[in-house]
This record gives structure tokens, C-alpha cells and sequence, in this order.
């Protein structure tokens, strides 16, 4: 019965760990919202950049394949384009996973982060090893998956799933600019 | 400093907006998480059938046809926090299984509750075993003797991701095997894999515990470390006064002590694929066990095999991958008291074979296996399969 005692008391630590009771209710989780800061800063170093959304484009006469709730964002410093944040969500086996990709103002990609991943599985797609081979990727171009974009074990679903989220969100964007839109 | 007026550049733009949009505020946050309401309910499944053959010698072996699994998932997604999981499976066409049935709960971005009906987290195959993801007909062989897939049992626990770090991990407290249920259960030729409760009006005396942590920091590599602890169960204790301890050692002596440990790793790059794993068991209290119930269980059981594949097709929407698989294992590694190891137990398979994926998800498999255990007894067979994931 001692051991019972033990894993229970194991259990209790863990919870405690993984602050149960620290998680609110609504809003942007500070931890993400850190996430998404500390990625712009990286990404882009420079002082007094806004990031403003987009809202009066009209997605949805777009085909997005594989990427959901797209919001669009320009980084700007004073009135000069700096580049464009998106979020997008894209599904898994189950559970959508949300991210951010940061293009620059030639719409190459400079960074993509897993920002919200809710599946036990799958979550290897967070690893930067992996995000990395989307980095310079421009206009869709290149990113077909296990041809440009490698496979990652574990993720079997999540990795191509992603790969094709990105691609449409890159495309998006392209097909954006050549409008005049953005 | 950059930090703080990344900050106040948020805080205006999200007050900007504010101001603007007139109908309701948005921030970058709040619309990533209005998620995506529809498709709450998802659906899937996995499936394989099998063509063995025995074709060693100058005997005449029938082969066997079988839908050896055919399983439906279900996922359904309450909220942004909370969903269900489950996976009802067809076995041999006629035996019906829960294979997985667990509630999710996201505490946090990269922590969840899980309690239900749950796989152990052990090697590879027992986590991840719709057939599109391994080689070979069949599950590799120590995915069936030392590590009993599909192991699952009912539990509760925590399974998440190091923020910071490519690390993932998982921990649970589970109902364990059944060891005794009026005779004994667990035996020499397959060790645990009798006593798996599957969460079939299960018996529970008292719990174990299943760890593992998953490192997938360098591309293309996957580590994984994993533990389970616990006592078995055993019908012996129902009833029994609470301050009888001779009883109690009476009963105690039906069940067994598991302390397993495994390690596995997946390594990929370009067309080649490389899989390992190793699983070593410690069984403490056998001699008794042994005595009481008349059984063979091995005090140490052991295991891995090594694989190597590669993708003909590497960058193509198909992929065709020859493979060969070595596999070792012994449920008689060590045994206990005066008994001798069963040498039949002691085993050795190599297979080779090739899986044809024709689109993703689907597969058709062919492979050569040839067994040998420690009598010098030589068994080949041919195996065919096709499988789906989806």
C-alpha cells in the first residue's frame, strides 16, 4: 500500500507541475503570447514594430486547402512594410494546432512557430529542426511534402497536414499581392 | 527594451483595432482562439488482412487468412480543451475490443489530463500500430511477446510537452496485468501478454505505473525511454480480511512484481529508415508464483530488434520500401529457483521484405520470415497483408 501512497503522491506533484489550477479561462494564454513576441523580435530586430491585422480582405473566396481561421497581419515600422505575420490553424488526427508563419515584405518565409498544439500526438512538429526546412520558401513554391519538406516520425498525420497549411497560406499571400490587395 | 515596446506596439494595435472595428474587438489572440467550430466529430479507421504461410520443410502447412484487425475512430472535439477519443476494434472479424477510450483535457497549451481506457506507452508499435507505419505484415515480433500490443488498460495521467524543448512526455497511473484469476495467467511462451485486462471488467488490486519521454530535437530523429512498474493483479485478494496477514501472504504469493524498461529509436534521412528498440523485464516473486500456479513465467525477459528500410520512391506521392528486419528476444532470459529456461523460448526471426504504399494510407505489404529459437527449430513463412489508414 506504500506504493499506492508513493504514485499517488507522484500524481498529485505532477498536476500541481502542470498548473492545473493556474490555467484560465479565456483570452491569449501568456505563454503564447510570449511565444509570438519573442519570434517577431527574433525575427525582426527592430524598435517600435506594429503589428496590424488585415480585416478587410475577404478570405473566404480564397481555396485555402488545409489551412483554417487565417488572419493576416503586417508588421510595420512607422508606414514602412516590414513583413506580414499570419495565423493559421490546420487539423491533425482530431485536434486542430495553430501557428504562426513570419514572412518578410518579399513574402519569403522567415520563421514558422507552433504556437497552440492540443493532440497527444503529432506535437513533433514543433520541433525547430523540422519548422526550419520552411524558412526561404516563397509563393508556394517547393514545399510539396517528403519531396521539399522532409517527414518527421510520430507525426504522421500533423507533418503534411502542416506542410499543406503553409502552402496555402503562402499562396494566399502571393495571390494577395499580386492583386494589389496587401 | 525592444521587449517592452514590442509590447506597447501590441497593446496599441490591439486598442487600435478596438477603436476601429466597431462590431467586436479583436486581437490576434482571441481570433486564433474562436477555433474553428465545425468538425467536432471526426472519424477514421485502420485496417489489415493477412495471408500467412508456413512453408518450412517437406511438411504441408495450411495458411491462414485472416482480417486480423479491422478498428473505427472516433474523436470528438467538446471545446477548445476537452475531447473524447476512441477506437473500437474487430479482431479476427468476430472478437470485439475497446481499443482506446479516453477523455482529454488540455490544462494548458501543451499539458493534458487523459483518463480512460489507455495505450502504455512502450516501444514504438504499441503507440503507433495502424500498419502504414511499420514494415512487415505482421507487428515485429517483440511488439507481441515482450511488449503485448496492443497493451492498454484503464487509468489516468498527464501527457505533454516540454515548452522550451523537443521533448515529449507521458505519465500515467494504470490498472496492470491480471496474473491470477483463480489459476494462474502469465506463462513462458509469451510472457505477460495473457494477462492484459484491456478494460474488460478488470481486475484491480492494486496500480502500476507507465512512463515515457520522447526526444525529437535533431531532424529526422526520434528517441524514446520508457518505464512500467507495478505489481499484477490477482483475484486471490477479493474478500479477504483486512488483518489476516497470513492470508494475505498467501495471496500475495499470486502475484508477480513487472519492472520493465524499454527504449526505441526511429532515424530517417532522405530515403533511408532506420527503427530500433530494446525491452528488458525484471519479474520479481516468480519461484512462488511458479510454485502456487504450476506456470513457467521467465524471471527476466528481453528483446529488440533492428530495421532498416529505404524509400525507392523517396520524393514521389508513392513509396516503395524494401526492408529487413533482425529480431531477438527470450521470455526465458533469465529464470527463476530450480527451474531450466526453455530453450523454445529463446528466439531468433529475420524478415524481408518489401511494403508498397500506393497513396498515403495505403499500403500493401509482402515479407519472408524466417524463426530459429534456441533448439536449433527453424520455422519460414510468407506473409501477405494489405493495410489502411485513414
Amino acid at each position: 500500500m506504500k506504493r499506492l501512497r508513493d504514485i499517488i503522491h507522484l500524481v498529485v506533484i505532477l498536476v500541481l507541475i502542470s498548473g492545473t489550477f493556474g490555467a484560465k479561462a479565456s483570452g491569449f494564454p501568456k505563454s503564447i503570447q510570449k511565444k509570438i513576441n519573442k519570434a517577431v523580435q527574433k525575427t525582426f530586430p527592430i524598435d517600435g514594430l506594429i503589428m496590424n491585422s488585415i480585416d478587410d480582405l475577404n478570405l473566404d473566396s480564397f481555396a485555402c486547402e488545409g489551412a483554417k481561421g487565417i488572419s493576416l497581419n503586417t508588421l510595420k515600422k512607422a508606414d514602412e512594410l516590414k513583413g506580414f505575420a499570419c495565423f493559421a490553424s490546420s487539423k491533425g488526427k482530431n485536434d486542430y494546432f495553430d501557428y504562426m508563419i513570419l514572412f518578410n515584405e518579399n513574402l519569403e518565409i522567415q520563421k514558422v512557430v507552433v504556437l497552440i498544439y492540443r493532440s497527444s500526438y503529432g506535437g513533433e512538429i514543433m520541433a525547430k529542426s523540422w519548422l526550419k526546412q520552411f524558412i526561404g520558401k516563397v509563393k508556394g513554391e517547393k514545399m510539396e511534402f517528403e519531396k521539399d519538406i522532409d517527414g518527421i516520425s510520430g507525426a504522421t498525420i500533423s507533418a503534411p497536414s502542416m506542410a499543406k497549411g503553409i502552402k496555402a497560406v503562402s499562396l494566399l499571400l502571393s495571390e494577395l499581392k499580386e492583386n494589389g490587395r496587401i | 527594451m525592444k521587449k517592452g515596446l514590442l509590447l506597447v506596439a501590441m497593446i496599441a494595435a490591439f486598442y487600435t483595432t478596438k477603436a476601429q472595428d466597431v462590431q467586436e474587438p479583436k486581437s490576434i489572440g482571441t481570433t486564433i482562439l474562436e477555433r474553428v467550430k465545425d468538425e467536432k466529430l471526426s472519424i477514421g479507421g485502420y485496417g489489415e488482412v493477412h495471408y500467412n504461410q508456413q512453408i518450412s520443410g517437406n511438411t504441408r502447412y495450411n495458411g491462414k487468412m485472416d482480417v486480423h484487425r479491422m478498428v473505427l475512430f472516433f474523436g470528438y472535439q467538446f471545446n477548445d480543451k476537452t475531447s473524447f477519443i476512441t477506437e473500437i476494434e474487430y479482431e479476427h472479424v468476430k472478437e470485439l475490443y475497446v481499443e482506446q477510450a479516453f477523455l482529454n483535457y488540455n490544462v494548458r497549451p501543451n499539458t493534458s489530463l487523459r483518463a480512460g481506457l489507455m495505450l502504455v506507452p512502450m516501444g514504438i508499435v504499441n503507440e503507433y500500430h495502424e500498419p502504414t507505419t511499420y514494415n512487415g505484415v505482421e507487428r515485429p515480433s517483440v511488439d507481441n511477446k515482450i511488449v503485448p500490443t496492443t497493451w492498454r488498460e484503464i487509468g489516468v495521467g498527464v501527457s505533454g510537452r516540454v515548452s522550451s524543448l523537443p521533448i515529449k512526455y507521458q505519465v500515467y497511473v494504470m490498472n496492470g496485468f491480471n496474473g491470477y484469476n483463480g489459476g494462474g495467467i502469465l506463462r513462458g511462451s509469451d510472457g505477460l501478454r495473457k494477462g492484459r485486462q484491456k478494460g474488460a471488467e478488470s481486475t484491480f488490486t492494486s496500480p502500476s505505473l507507465s512512463a515515457k519521454v520522447d526526444y525529437y530535437g535533431v531532424k529526422g530523429l526520434n528517441i524514446g525511454m520508457a518505464g512500467y512498474f507495478g505489481k499484477t493483479q490477482s483475484s486471490a485478494f477479493d474478500g479477504l480480511d483486512k488483518n489476516d496477514d497470513i492470508a494475505e501472504a498467501v495471496a500475495d504469493s499470486t502475484r508477480v512484481g513487472i519492472s520493465m524498461f524499454g527504449m526505441d529509436v526511429r532515424y530517417k534521412v532522405n530515403a533511408l529508415q532506420f527503427k530500433g528498440q530494446y525491452i528488458h523485464s525484471f519479474i520479481s516473486d516468480v519461484a512462488e508464483y511458479n510454485d502456487k500456479t504450476g506456470k513457467d513465467l521467465g524471471k527476466q525477459m528481453q528483446g529488440y530488434y533492428v530495421e532498416a528500410g529505404y524509400n525507392l520512391l523517396h520524393g514521389k506521392e508513392q513509396a516503395l520500401v524494401p526492408f529487413v528486419r533482425y529480431e531477438n528476444y527470450n521470455t526465458h532470459h533469465k529464470v527463476a529457483g530450480s527451474m531450466t529456461a526453455n530453450k523454445a523460448y529463446d528466439r531468433e526471426e529475420v524478415f524481408f521484405g518489401v511494403s508498397y504504399h500506393l497513396a498515403k494510407g495505403a499500403v500493401v505489404k509482402a515479407d519472408y520470415q524466417m524463426s530459429k529459437d534456441g533448439n536449433d527449430v527453424k520455422k519460414n513463412f510468407v506473409n501477405f497483408g494489405v493495410g489502411v489508414w485513414f
